[in-house]
């Protein structure tokens, strides 16, 4: 069964929670004119939200003696790119924070595996020297939107799509698309681009599975690197891991663009450093319950 | 009513009292070690990430994250709460691997090498692995009952089966 991508498109019209405000805020960040005044409101807009994002500020990871009680606090004591990924934790988690039952996720799995995800991309980011660890982190937090939308159907076809990953030796993302007509990585990146998301998101969206694939049209290739190896780490710890398993391959050449050592040691030590990360993303996941 | 204890990564738990089921959820890569005495109904699991502490740079002191390192200290702790090493019975499940395609993608085998490792680890201490569920590719979760003893291990999408 191949999908109706525009059908599939149309069913999935409205953008969910408040992806809208994160979409507008990030838009207003990245303009280093930005009205700080304008920011506050938007955010402000709704008060659950707000509610959430200022807990989320105040949770022990970011260790603030005097609470933060205002955006306008938030915005100034964690500065734009900090505050930029925490407003897309907090709209992502109504959407991710759900079961995901084509790929055999219960509530919660997609969740942390996104938030690991994240955390991850974001250490990555900081030990290769990328230029900004707060974009590699929504990057990561956001690259496998795409299961949201097309899981029902892999459900109804996962015995074909397995069936072609056992006999054409080939990886889960790749058979999707033989079996589909798309894997989840390119209709993520079909919403994304509907929702108005940056393009460097829609690109990490894209290619999470698939770095060789980037073209050098990409606004930048070396994020893509960072969020794959990040996705494939956090899928080799087993971090809510589901029906797809292991079934995906991990590029060489994304380890080596980020300088990391293609050896044992080189990739164990990695393993052990990242490992450490996840008492701050339990932290993270209960900042935000 | 079971009491669940879920073991995360690096983590080493045991326990004895009845209704204690000792889980190691979502294994990729990792290792879900069991070790039980079935006089004493003492268990013991471990959540092993990799397979050797001396070959990492700078390694955290969480006994329970490299293979050599679990396996002694599960036993030191088997002990202490009075189980017999001549009694012991021992399974692991997890260990399963990532796709490779391309050339030298071996040094990705973490699976592989927590199993062997684990294997050593264990004669080295002079103990045999009596059955374990390792390698493909598909995530698994590992149980241990300690009052009935019974070991069994999930693989995501199928039916729970005794190991």
């Amino acid at each position: 069964m191949k999908l109706d991508l525009d059908k599939l498109l149309n069913r999935v019209d409205a953008i969910p929670g408040n992806f809208h405000i994160a979409i507008k805020v990030a838009k207003m960040l990245d303009d280093f004119n930005v009205n700080i005044q304008e920011l506050s409101k938007i955010i402000g807009t709704d008060q659950s939200f707000t509610v959430q994002l200022l807990k989320l500020c105040n949770s022990a990871q970011f260790g603030f003696s005097r609470k933060i009680v205002t955006v306008n606090d938030a915005i100034t004591r964690l500065g734009f790119k900090t505050l930029k990924s925490l407003v897309f934790v907090v709209v992502s988690k109504g959407s991710f924070n759900r079961p995901v039952e084509g790929y055999d996720l219960s509530k919660g799995e997609l969740w942390r595996n996104s938030l690991s995800c994240a955390v991850y991309s974001k250490y990555l980011a900081e030990i290769s020297g990328y230029k900004d660890p707060e974009l590699a982190f929504t990057a990561g937090l956001l690259r496998d939107i795409g299961k949201l939308i097309i899981h029902e159907y892999v459900k109804e076809e996962y015995d074909n799509i397995i069936n072609l990953v056992n006999t054409e030796n080939i990886g889960f993302s790749e058979a999707e698309e033989k079996v589909l007509g798309y894997n989840h990585s390119q209709v993520g990146a079909k919403i994304a681009t509907k929702w108005n998301f940056p393009k460097v998101l829609v690109e990490t969206i894209e290619f999470h599975h698939n770095p060789k694939k980037a073209n050098n049209d990409c606004v930048d290739k070396k994020l893509i690197n960072i969020i794959h190896v990040a996705d494939s780490i956090a899928m080799m710890l087993g971090i809510g891991i589901g029906n797809d398993g292991m079934m995906h391959s991990l590029s060489m050449d994304s380890l080596e663009n980020l300088g990391i050592d293609i050896n044992s040691v080189g990739i164990e030590t990695l393993i052990s450093d990242m490992v450490d990360l996840n008492s701050e993303i339990d932290l993270l996941m209960a900042s935000i319950s | 009513m079971s009491n669940v204890i879920n073991i995360g990564m690096s983590q080493i738990e045991i326990a004895s009292k009845p209704g204690t089921v000792l889980v190691a959820p979502s294994l990729g890569s990792c290792i879900g070690l069991a070790i039980y005495d079935p006089v004493s109904k003492i268990g013991a699991m471990a959540h092993i990430v990799l397979p050797d502490s001396a070959k990492i740079l700078k390694p955290t002191e969480s006994c329970g994250k490299y293979a050599d390192t679990a396996v002694p200290e599960m036993l030191k702790k088997l002990f202490s709460e009075g189980a017999n090493k001549n009694k012991l019975i021992i399974k692991m499940a997890g260990g399963a691997q990532m796709f490779n395609f391309e050339k030298g993608a071996n040094v990705l085998n973490i699976g592989l090498r927590n199993t062997l490792a684990v294997k050593t680890a264990l004669t080295k201490e002079g103990l045999t692995l009596i059955k374990s569920d390792t390698g493909g590719n598909k995530g698994r979760t590992f149980k241990l009952d300690v009052q009935t003893g019974v070991f069994s291990v999930k693989l995501i999408g199928q039916n729970e089966i005794e190991l």
